[in-house]
């Protein structure tokens, strides 16, 4: 018996003994990040570049369709790598961090752009956009794309949330205008509310969702305030950021202006283009879809406006752009598609293809001037154009994405009626201090 | 004697050189599988618990790695939201397991006998196993919507008032066991059937005749020889239900107030979010451990006894 037990206690001592010298081994080696990238300004023709694009955006489509002009133009080829929205942060920080350079260029959500500009993964495009160039952005349309005083990323499109409302349902009601002010637009949201009817006036979001972080930062913005104060510490725990929510849960639960349920953006689009809301606050891009009988039965039944305010009209404004991979090992080829795809032609076809705001004055301009627009077309444009100009935008800093997080726990638990208002603001800004000193 | 004696030497060497050339195609024939297992495996599980006591970061031109010891290990262990991800964690492996038995159990009992159709069922019951478990997430997230959901106008059809399935803790969990159960049943069922293939209906069929009825054949016959089957099922369900990961990401996104929160998608916001890779690692080990402790417990409890004596 003894010769079997110490026979079984041999069995596991080598290779337990193996495994452990490994793990020691190894706890000696570093990792270490992706390396820089290559590629001199000589002749980049022959080369081909590899574009990250969302799935299914309008971006994906026009830049697809105008591509081989570029190729005409610097003998440069393009291909375009489509990712899903979701997936967009995680596989470009993959890519970044192996220092693979398997994207040349990352089309940038500006909510995780501080971050890769922060850890480098993002070169500097200062040179490719000299001041004759930068007075052409609309207002502060490039501080979307500059981190640390350093321009990382080229604006091509600049947008922020508008109010969509349904002209005829607004008829009916006799309402001659669209809400200016939060009072104006919960009056609003209770006269247009038929629940026999299943048309509710407006539709509040409530999921865990980044996207609904975005709302409630615009919200706390119309109330006079921000989430970050002048020096850049968080202030989610603000007055203005409980009169959000106070707002959010009065249309919600006391008014019953709001279908139940806690909504994100793929509800809200939705339930507006099926006919089920009157007031939505969506992005621009929505107008298009409005439009379109195959997706939408409101179809010359809606027109946008500015968003009501308590007392400021405006929302946070956003930015998708085109940033270098610093890894890329074509970064001449990668800079001239950045600095060919954002120039004026470019964002004034952009906008007209496919009904999106652009960050260039000359394009804006020449869009307003196009012949092709109808009446309706040429107000959607003007409105979102003056939102993006009378608001701000996003803290800059790296730890916006946990920010994000921390506010869309926030907005569920209240909406939920998990935590009450103070609680959840409590924790957020918790959460949102310790982002911020992990970020210093 | 002097010729047994002589003859015993002969015979072992010869053994001997059987059972090394035995022992020798063995690992040639295993060696394969173990080398892409260590590379596979091994590997990327020891790298990350060398990570794990280590303080780095993986930005351009960052400094060199420093060596920490536990201290990751004491920052994610002090964080509130990994001890509320590994509670809710354990509480949807414990309830899925159970649920999953209970419910795969008598399907697997009635589709046992040789009764008509039960082919055609097995084959509707496996469908589940073919679709990818993204997809799936995505048809519950639109068969549970407020708006527009299947579930909510079936509810309204029958005049039950319907529930907001992701604006409450309890049904938005509901919902991510529901989704998760759709996707694991065939399995559990497919094995459990296989299990009482084996179970011999003899002894079924003696035991009626002593007197026995139907749920004292099951606990005393049915159940025990169904043991390894059961084990089975167990030991891959467990792996499977601590990696939920797809449903909460489309379903709930974690929420509501972090309710549905999970390993899985506390370790994705750790990585992605905060990138507090170093973290992440101790995270990713102390979350291996906890599933081997649970799996190792599932081994002792259902361990053969049989031999003991």
């Amino acid at each position: 018996m003894e010769r079997r037990k110490s026979g079984r206690a041999r069995r596991w001592i080598t290779p337990l003994a193996v495994v452990a010298a490994t793990a020691l081994g190894l706890a000696g080696c570093a990792p270490s990040s992706g390396g820089s990238g290559g590629g001199s300004s000589a002749d980049i023709s022959g080369q081909t570049i590899t574009v990250g694009v969302e799935t299914g955006s309008p971006w994906q489509a026009f830049y697809t369709k105008v591509a081989p002009e570029f190729t005409k133009a610097t003998g440069v080829k393009v291909k375009f790598l489509p990712v899903p929205h979701e997936s967009m942060q995680q596989q470009f920080l993959s890519d970044a961090v192996s220092g693979s350079g398997a994207y040349d260029v990352f089309t940038v959500d500006q909510t995780w752009m501080p971050q890769f500009a922060s850890k480098g993964y993002l070169a500097d495009l200062d040179s490719i956009l000299p001041n004759s160039e930068r007075s052409d952005f609309v207002g502060k349309t490039l501080d979307t794309a500059t981190y640390d005083s350093k321009l990382y990323s080229v604006p091509f499109m600049v947008h922020n949330l508008v109010l969509y409302y349904r002209t005829d349902l607004f008829k009916a009601a006799g309402i001659t205008a669209p809400p200016k002010t939060w009072d104006e637009y919960r009056a609003d949201a209770k006269q247009l509310t038929d629940q026999a009817a299943g048309v509710y006036g407006t539709i509040i979001p409530g999921a865990q969702d980044v996207e609904v972080s975005t709302r409630l930062e615009s919200y706390i913005q119309q109330a006079g305030g921000d989430i970050v104060d002048a020096k850049g510490a968080p202030t989610l725990d603000s007055e203005a950021a409980k009169k959000a929510l106070t707002m959010m849960t009065a249309i919600q639960n006391d008014d019953k202006s709001s279908p139940s349920g806690l909504h994100d953006l793929t509800d809200i689009q939705g339930q507006f283009l099926a006919g089920k809301v009157a007031m939505a606050f969506v992005w621009p891009y929505l107008y298009g879809m409005a439009q379109d009988p195959r997706q939408s039965k409101v179809v010359g039944n809606v027109d946008v406006a500015l968003n009501p305010g308590d007392p400021d009209q405006v929302a946070t404004t956003f930015s998708w752009s085109f940033g270098v991979n610093s890894a890329s090992k074509h970064s001449a080829a990668a800079k001239k598609w950045v600095s060919w795809s954002t120039s004026s032609d470019i964002l004034k076809q952009l906008s007209l293809s496919q009904s999106v705001p652009v960050p260039r004055s000359s394009a804006a301009d020449a869009v307003a001037k196009e012949g092709t627009l109808n009446d309706g077309q040429k107000h959607a444009f003007s409105i979102f154009n003056e939102s993006v100009s009378k608001s701000a935008t996003m803290p800059m800093t790296p730890a916006f994405p946990q920010y994000q997080t921390a506010m869309s726990v926030a907005v569920s638990s209240v909406m939920s009626g998990t935590q009450t208002i103070d609680a959840a603001l409590s924790e957020a800004q918790k959460a949102a201090e310790s982002a911020h000193d992990s970020a210093k | 004697m002097a010729t047994t004696t002589a003859l015993a030497p002969r015979r072992r060497s010869g053994s001997n050189i059987a059972l090394r050339r035995n022992r020798l195609t063995g690992i040639a024939l295993t060696a394969p599988a173990m080398i892409a297992i260590a590379i596979t495996v091994l590997f990327p599980l020891l790298w990350t618990v060398s990570l794990s006591f280590q303080s780095f970061d993986l930005a351009v031109d960052a400094p060199p790695a420093s060596f920490v010891g536990f201290d990751n290990y004491a920052r994610v262990l002090a964080s509130p939201g990994f001890l509320k991800a590994l509670v809710q964690t354990l509480g949807y492996v414990i309830a899925t397991l159970v649920l999953e038995l209970v419910v795969a159990m008598p399907i697997a009992l009635l589709l046992n006998r040789a009764t008509r159709g039960s082919r055609v069922l097995r084959l509707i019951i496996a469908i589940p196993i073919m679709i990818a478990p993204i997809v799936a997430s995505l048809a519950f997230k639109f068969l549970f919507s407020n708006g527009y959901g299947f579930v909510n106008a079936a509810l309204s059809f029958v005049g039950i008032d319907p529930p907001s399935w992701f604006a409450s803790v309890w049904l938005a969990r509901g919902t991510v066991l529901v989704t998760n159960m759709w996707l694991a049943l065939p399995f559990v069922i497919l094995v459990l059937l296989a299990g009482l293939s084996n179970v011999p209906g003899e002894l079924n069929e003696a035991a009626k005749t002593d007197g026995a009825n139907a749920w004292q054949r099951f606990t005393h016959i049915t159940l025990p020889l169904l043991k390894p089957a059961i084990l089975i099922v167990l030991v891959i369900r467990i792996a499977d239900a601590f990696r939920v990961f797809d449903s909460v990401y489309v379903l709930t996104g974690g929420g509501p107030a972090n309710s549905t929160d999970v390993m899985s998608s506390y370790l994705y916001r750790l990585m992605f979010s905060s990138t507090d890779f170093s973290g992440s690692s101790a995270a990713t080990v102390l979350f291996v451990i906890v599933v081997g402790v649970c799996a190792g417990a599932i081994f002792f409890l259902l361990r053969d006894r049989t031999h003991k004596a």
